[in-house]
């Protein structure tokens, strides 16, 4: 089975050499260096880790170790990047391919690399504290507040996901005042 | 909604900025002379009564004919926001929150949780959640010299550059609860007027002891960090995305703890100044230089 980049809610965006994916779904934004997002491009369904690992060496300068594509594969299958399940995202660790190559220095770097965050909402990104309104706008699921109906007011960007103390399942109407 | 409407409102006041419309009602109309400094930077009276948000300001105090004191109240939409006997802290808050609703209203303009000043002609952009020490930075950065473009937002247009949003610069104190407002003014610094380029992005956090030795990191990594604190990361994600990586590709990105405000921002501003002098010759003086 050869691995298959997932497509569908994703905004690709293309920022020097690497990328910046945004999950539509999850709320999740992965930053791939070039050599993760080199491998997520060639995920095409009909690629094989060889032939992956032979155009990493050409486009990276890495050693055309088939380990160096699973270390990536494995990376983008947690970040959720691929479709299906893939078998050939080993669970294999960037210390363990290190160590098999022999690779030091700069060229450490060149390993591929899948930074996360959660994408913030409205009051997650301001500066201070919420206070809670404490409405019951729907469900919590998947780390967000999609699909929930609107707040009476101002509107649906104050549902905001559970603070501490409150019921972690749902999602609540928030005001929001510094301290 | 409708017990506060029938409240006896005295006076009013719509206003727009930055694309956004908001009202403010109150039952004294004195307190309206008061709301100028509470206002966000750039803001404009409008003709028109209809608004997005709107908060209405119950005006407590003591009662003349008796010993009762009644609690300040303010509300956006139906829900309450503060109630206190002090009226400077309720307004306090009334600007804290309209500078929230503007960064969620806003047409045109991505609103990213930085501090921004200019120096040379080129915009320091520091992301940061509260309590990062932007604000400090910041302040160390206008007394070394900078222009104030904001404290608390980069608002970025389409084409990645930075709008100046000059609030009043919120400096926490030690043993103080609440933040203390002060004009860039009184700091002897004075606040930009015209867009600027991002030359600098410093992804950074005030650690005590901290040294700041940081490492130069990428476009990707700056264009996450700036995700990260950007209002609207989730439902304009195609346009923040787009915005950031304008402004992040033509910009060099730091990133590391740091100790002193003041050690940090000389040598911000040094390495401002050197990526100043590999500008391309011919473009036109920009903010804090001069033609």
């Amino acid at each position: 089975m050869t691995p298959e980049a997932r497509q569908d809610q994703l905004l690709v965006q293309k920022v020097g050499d690497e990328l910046v994916v945004y999950d539509q779904q999850h709320h999740r934004v992965h930053r791939l260096n070039k050599t993760a997002a080199l491998v997520w491009r060639h995920c095409d369904g009909r690629t094989g880790v060889a032939e992956l690992a032979a155009l990493l060496q050409s486009e990276s300068g890495l050693p055309a170790d088939e380990e160096v594509v699973r270390l990536a594969l494995a990376r983008l299958a947690k970040t959720r990047l691929l479709r299906d399940e893939c078998p050939e995202a080993k669970s294999i660790t960037r210390r363990q391919v290190i160590r098999r190559l022999g690779l030091a220095g700069a060229m450490t770097l060149l390993l591929p690399v899948v930074t996360s965050i959660i994408a913030p909402t409205p009051a997650m990104a301001g500066s201070g504290r919420i206070i809670a309104g404490g409405e019951d706008c729907g469900a919590y699921q998947n780390g967000t507040c999609a699909n929930n109906p609107k707040c009476p007011y101002p509107n649906n960007q104050t549902c905001h996901p559970p603070l501490a103390g409150q019921d972690q399942t749902r999602c609540f109407c928030t005001n929001y005042v510094d301290p | 909604m409708a017990k506060l409407d029938r409240l006896g409102w005295a006076a009013g006041l719509p206003f727009v900025s930055h694309g956004a419309s908001i009202g403010i009602r109150v039952t004294a109309p004195a307190v309206l002379e008061h709301l100028s400094p509470h206002l966000p930077p750039g803001w404009k009276p409008s003709a028109s009564p209809i608004v997005e948000y709107l908060y209405s300001l119950i005006v407590g105090g003591q009662s003349a004919n008796t010993n009762v004191r009644r609690y300040n109240m303010l509300y956006i939409g139906a829900a309450q926001l503060a109630r206190k006997f002090d009226l400077t802290e309720v307004l306090e808050d009334l600007e804290s929150s309209l500078q929230f609703s503007i960064s969620v209203l806003a047409r045109g303009r991505l609103f990213v949780h930085a501090g921004v000043v200019v120096w040379r002609g080129g915009a320091i952009v520091i992301p940061g959640r509260s309590r990062s020490g932007k604000s400090s930075l910041v302040k160390a950065l206008v007394e070394a010299g900078a222009t104030y473009y904001s404290d608390e937002y980069a608002v970025l247009d389409e084409q990645g550059r930075v709008h100046p949003y000059p609030k009043r610069l919120s400096l926490r104190e030690e043993g103080q609860e609440r933040p203390r407002l002060c004009p860039v003014e009184a700091l002897g610094g004075r606040a930009g007027v015209r867009p600027a380029p991002v030359r600098l992005i410093a992804v950074t956090e005030y650690q005590p002891q901290a040294a700041w030795h940081p490492r130069q990191a990428s476009a990707g990594d700056a264009v996450l960090a700036l995700l990260d604190n950007t209002v609207l990361a989730r439902s304009q994600s195609e346009l923040a995305l787009q915005t950031l990586e304008r402004m992040a590709v033509g910009a060099v990105t730091l990133k590391g703890k740091r100790g002193e405000a003041s050690e940090a921002a000389a040598l911000l501003l040094q390495r401002l100044e050197a990526l100043a002098k590999k500008a391309p010759a011919g473009r036109p003086p920009a903010e804090g230089e001069s033609a």
